[in-house]
């Protein structure tokens, strides 16, 4: 079991190394979303469903689905 | 008095609603309480490498037919003189031009907008707002876009 800061609120997750899946169950947000995590060297990336959480990351965000606009 | 039935004042409704919500996180958060068209979070703070630790938030409530929690919003508006802190230009960040009156009124009024699409929204309705997508969403989504500097300024 872990505790993450996801949406800048403290959710605990019931694995040990959760997948992106497993966070946003924890989180009670839409499975549709993405999460998006932060790495060490300011780096965001977008975590599949599937894959485990980095160890390494530094804030985990899930949000709606989005593109940037020109 | 009598509860208003109209689309404006169901959005009415919901914002206030939504707004309770963001309070609950954001300090000085404020709507427009004649036609429900737009959301403002005085205090939104941003991580480091941007020029300013907080910023203005203006969200432009989707007011058409269909209108929000429909519609989600699209772009968003933030301090006009945003930059990274080491003065770079940011990418899909605008100042200027706008295709409708209220695109222009906002820059015009000094603000900057980003432009960001949501390509999937699924709120809920009535007064299930937190098994949906909402505002509190639509700012966490923000706060990703303000993480995401490194691909916004190059590097």
């Amino acid at each position: 079991m872990g505790r993450y800061v996801i949406n800048g609120e403290v959710v605990d997750v019931r694995e040990d190394r959760p997948i992106g899946a497993h966070l946003k169950e924890a989180a009670g947000i839409n499975g549709d979303d993405w999460v998006m995590v932060t790495m060490p060297n300011g780096q965001i990336l977008r975590l599949p469903d599937q894959d485990p959480l980095p160890s390494e990351v530094t804030d985990v965000t899930i949000v709606p689905r989005y593109q940037y606009g020109h | 008095m009598a509860t208003d039935l109209s689309a404006a004042g169901r959005r009415r409704s919901r914002l206030q609603a939504e707004v309770q919500l963001l309070a609950q996180r954001y300090r000085d958060v404020s709507f427009d309480r004649q036609d429900a068209s737009w959301v403002h979070i005085g205090r939104f703070p941003v991580p480091g490498g941007w020029n300013r630790p907080q910023v203005e938030i203006l969200i432009d409530v989707p007011h058409g037919n269909p209108g929000y929690p429909s519609v989600a919003p699209q772009w968003f508006w933030t301090d006009r003189d945003l930059r990274t802190s080491d003065g770079r230009a940011i990418q899909h960040f605008f100042t200027s031009g706008g295709s409708s009156l209220a695109d222009r009124s906002y820059t015009t009024k000094g603000w900057g907008h980003f432009c960001i699409h949501v390509t999937s929204w699924l709120p809920s309705s009535g007064l299930r707002i937190r098994e949906g997508h909402n505002l509190l969403s639509y700012l966490d989504l923000i706060a990703a876009v303000f993480r995401d500097r490194q691909r916004l300024a190059g590097g």
